[in-house]
C-alpha cells in the first residue's frame, strides 16, 4: 500500500462483509420460504425477506464498490485521496442509511414506511429493487455525488490512467443511472420501461466497466505484465459492453407493451451480451499465463480468474440461454431467470468486490502483500465452497426452472403457478441446501482474516 | 512457465481454437475453415502445433456431431417441417438443450486452450488430449 488514504478502503469492505453476511442469512430464510411456507411469519414476510435479501446485495456491492475506489484511485492517480475525512464520512451517512432502511422493512408495514417516509411528496417506492423510501434514495444520490467528488478531484489532481478513467466513467454512470429511479409515471409501461435503464444499465452497463477496471488493476498488480497490454484489452472490453448491453436493454421490452421491434433488436444485440465476458476470460487467463512473476497472494489471483470464469458462465451463458425472445416468450420470469440472476450476480460482481478485498485487505492490515499460507489456504477452501455451490444453485434452478416452464406454460393441461411451485419443491429443497454449503464458505472466508495472523507472509517467487 | 512468443506456428494455433469456438456458436461453415487449417498443418512436427489443431479438430466433430443429432431429433419428433415452424417449441427445446449439453461442457476447454494458444504454450484438451 503506497498511501495513508488508501485505508479508508477497509471501513468500506468491512461493512460489505457484514451485509454479505446479512444477505445470505436472508437468501437462506427465503430459501426455506419457499418449501415451508409459514416460515417465520408474520414476523419476516416472504416478500419483506425477499426485499432485504436484494437490498442487501445491492448496498453491499455499492460499498465494496466504493471501498475499491478508494484503494484503486490513489494508487493508479499516485496521489492521495483529495479528502479522507469525506470518505469517512459518508460512510457512515450511507451506513446509517442503509441500516435505517432494512430495519424500516423489518420492523415496519412496508405502506406504513412509505407514508412515514412521505412518499407522497415525491412517490418512488414499490418497485422491485428500488423499494428504499424516497429519503434513503436522496440520501444515496448525496453519498454519490460525495463520493464522486471525491475521486474525480484524486484523478484530476494526479496520474490519468485508463484503468482509473474507466472506473470513474463507471461510477459516474452508475450515479446518473440511479437518478431515473426517481421517475416513477403512472404509465406502467413507462415506468417499466425506466425501470430497466437503472436496473439493466447498472449491471449489464456501467457496472462491467467498474468490473472490468478493477479487474485490470488487480491483474496489472499480480501479474507484471505491462500495464498497456491489458488497457488494450480494457478498451476493446469496455466497447463491446457497451455496443452489447445499451440496446441489449431490448430483452427486458418483449412483453411490457413496448413496439414489437424490441423483440428483434432485444434478441440480437443481447445474444451478443456474452462477447465482453467472454473477452474477459480470455483476457484474464492470458494476462496469467504471461505473467512475469508469481504473485504471493495466490488467493488473489484465484478470486480474479474465478471472476472472468463465472461471470462469462453467469451472465454470458445462462443469459444467452433465455435471452431470445422466443426461448423468453416461455421462460420469462421463472426459475431459469432466477438460476441466470444468482450466478451472474456471484460471478461478476460479489467475486469482484471479493477479488478486491483479498488483494487489498492484506496491505491494509500491515502485511507487505499477502497473508500467512494458512490463511491463504483457508481463504481458497471459501473460494471453491462458494463457487462450487452457486454452481448447484444454479443448476439446481434451472431444473426447477425447465420443469416450471413445462408444466406452467407448455404442456397440455398448464397448471397454476402455486401447483406447480409444489411440483418443483425438490429442486428447492436441494438449493436450500447447498445455500447452507455457500453459507459455510462465507464463514470460512471471514474466519481466514483471522488465521495465521503472527505467521510469517509467503514471499514472491520470481519467475523470470 | 513455458512461452515461445515469436512460435512461428502461432497464427495457425490460435485461428483453429478460435474456429472451434465459432463453430460452436454457427456450427458446421467454421468447421470447414478448421477441417482446411488442421490439414494443412498435419505434416508439420510441433507439439504446441498439434495440441491447437489436432484437439480442436476431434472437439469440433464430437460438438458438430452431437448438434446434427439433437437437430435430427427434433426434426423427427416435428419441428423443422415448415417456414412457419421454424420457431417452434421443437427447435427451441433443441437450441435450449445444445446450450446447456454441448455448448457448455465444451466451451469450457476451448476457453483454457485458446489463452495457452495466445499464450505460446501447448495444452491437453480433458479426454480428447490422449489422442495427442
Amino acid at each position: 500500500m503506497k498511501y495513508e488514504s488508501q485505508k479508508v478502503a477497509k471501513l468500506y469492505f468491512t461493512a460489505a462483509i457484514g451485509l454479505f453476511v446479512g444477505q445470505i442469512l436472508f437468501g437462506l430464510i427465503l430459501g426455506a420460504q419457499y418449501v415451508i411456507g409459514d416460515f417465520l411469519f408474520p414476523e419476516i414476510p416472504f416478500n419483506v425477506a425477499r426485499m432485504v435479501h436484494t437490498n442487501l446485495l445491492i448496498v453491499w456491492l455499492l460499498f465494496g464498490f466504493m471501498g475499491a475506489a478508494y484503494y484503486l484511485v490513489p494508487e493508479e492517480a499516485e496521489t492521495e485521496l483529495f479528502a479522507p475525512w469525506l470518505a469517512k464520512l459518508m460512510f457512515w451517512i450511507f451506513l446509517a442509511a442503509g441500516a435505517a432502511t432494512v430495519l424500516g422493512y423489518l420492523l415496519v408495514p412496508y405502506a406504513t414506511l412509505a407514508e412515514v417516509t412521505m412518499n407522497d411528496l415525491l412517490p418512488t417506492m414499490g418497485r422491485e429493487f428500488l423499494e428504499q423510501p424516497t429519503i434513503t434514495k436522496l440520501g444515496i444520490v448525496v453519498v454519490a455525488l460525495a463520493f464522486l467528488f471525491n475521486i474525480g478531484m484524486t484523478i484530476l489532481k494526479g496520474r490519468k490512467t485508463v484503468v482509473n478513467l474507466v472506473l470513474l466513467m463507471g461510477l459516474t454512470g452508475l450515479a446518473v443511472f440511479f437518478l431515473f429511479s426517481f421517475y416513477n409515471p403512472v404509465n406502467v409501461v413507462m415506468d417499466k420501461y425506466y425501470w430497466w435503464w437503472v436496473v439493466h444499465l447498472w449491471v449489464e452497463g456501467v457496472w462491467e466497466l467498474i468490473l472490468g477496471s478493477i479487474l485490470a488493476f488487480i491483474l496489472i498488480k499480480t501479474t507484471g505484465v505491462d500495464r498497456e497490454v491489458i488497457e488494450k484489452w480494457l478498451y476493446i472490453i469496455i466497447a463491446m459492453t457497451l455496443i452489447t448491453g445499451i440496446i441489449g436493454t431490448g430483452h427486458h421490452y418483449y412483453w411490457i407493451g413496448t413496439p414489437e421491434f424490441w423483440q428483434w433488436w432485444g434478441s440480437i444485440f443481447s445474444a451478443m451480451e456474452p462477447i465482453p465476458f467472454f473477452m474477459m476470460t480470455v483476457y484474464a487467463f492470458n494476462m496469467v499465463n504471461k505473467r512475469r512473476r508469481n504473485h504471493p497472494n495466490k488467493a488473489a489471483v484465484l478470486w480474479a480468474l474465478g471472476t472472468a470464469v463465472m461471470a462469462f458462465l453467469g451472465a454470458g451463458v445462462w443469459g444467452f440461454l433465455h435471452t431470445l425472445a422466443p426461448v423468453n416468450y416461455y421462460t420469462h420470469g421463472t426459475q431459469i431467470t432466477a438460476a441466470h440472476g444468482h450466478m451472474a450476480f456471484y460471478g461478476a460482481y460479489v467475486m469482484i468486490v471479493l477479488s478486491m478485498i483479498s488483494y487489498s485487505m492484506p496491505m491494509m492490515r500491515g502485511r507487505e502483500a499477502c497473508n500467512s499460507a494458512r490463511a491463504q489456504s483457508m481463504e481458497m477452501w471459501s473460494f471453491w465452497l462458494m463457487t462450487i455451490s452457486i454452481i448447484f444453485i444454479t443448476l439446481f434452478l434451472t431444473g426447477a426452472g425447465i420443469l416450471q416452464v413445462y408444466l406452467q406454460r407448455f404442456s397440455d393441461n398448464p397448471m397454476p403457478f402455486m401447483v406447480v411451485q409444489e411440483k418443483i419443491a425438490l429442486f428447492y429443497w436441494l438449493r436450500e441446501i447447498t445455500g447452507f454449503v455457500f453459507l459455510l464458505g462465507l464463514v470460512l472466508y471471514i474466519a481466514s482474516f483471522f488465521v495465521g495472523k503472527n505467521e510469517p507472509e509467503a514471499t514472491v517467487e520470481l519467475a523470470k | 512457465m513455458e512461452h515461445s512468443n515469436d512460435d512461428p506456428y502461432k497464427g495457425q494455433a490460435i485461428a483453429a481454437e478460435s474456429l472451434y469456438l465459432l463453430n460452436l456458436l454457427f456450427p458446421i461453415i467454421p468447421l470447414i475453415f478448421l477441417a482446411f487449417v488442421y490439414f494443412r498443418s498435419r505434416g508439420i512436427h510441433s507439439e504446441y502445433l498439434r495440441s491447437h489443431t489436432l484437439q480442436p479438430w476431434i472437439a469440433a466433430l464430437i460438438s458438430t456431431t452431437l448438434f446434427l443429432v439433437i437437430n435430427l431429433v427434433a426434426w423427427l419428433m416435428g419441428g423443422y417441417s415448415s417456414l412457419e415452424n421454424l420457431v417452434s417449441i421443437h427447435s427451441l427445446v433443441a437450441l435450449e438443450v445444445y446450450t446447456l449439453l454441448v455448448i457448455l461442457p465444451f466451451l469450457i476447454p476451448g476457453l483454457f486452450a485458446i489463452t495457452k494458444a495466445m499464450s505460446g504454450q501447448a495444452w491437453r484438451y480433458p479426454l480428447i488430449g490422449r489422442f495427442l
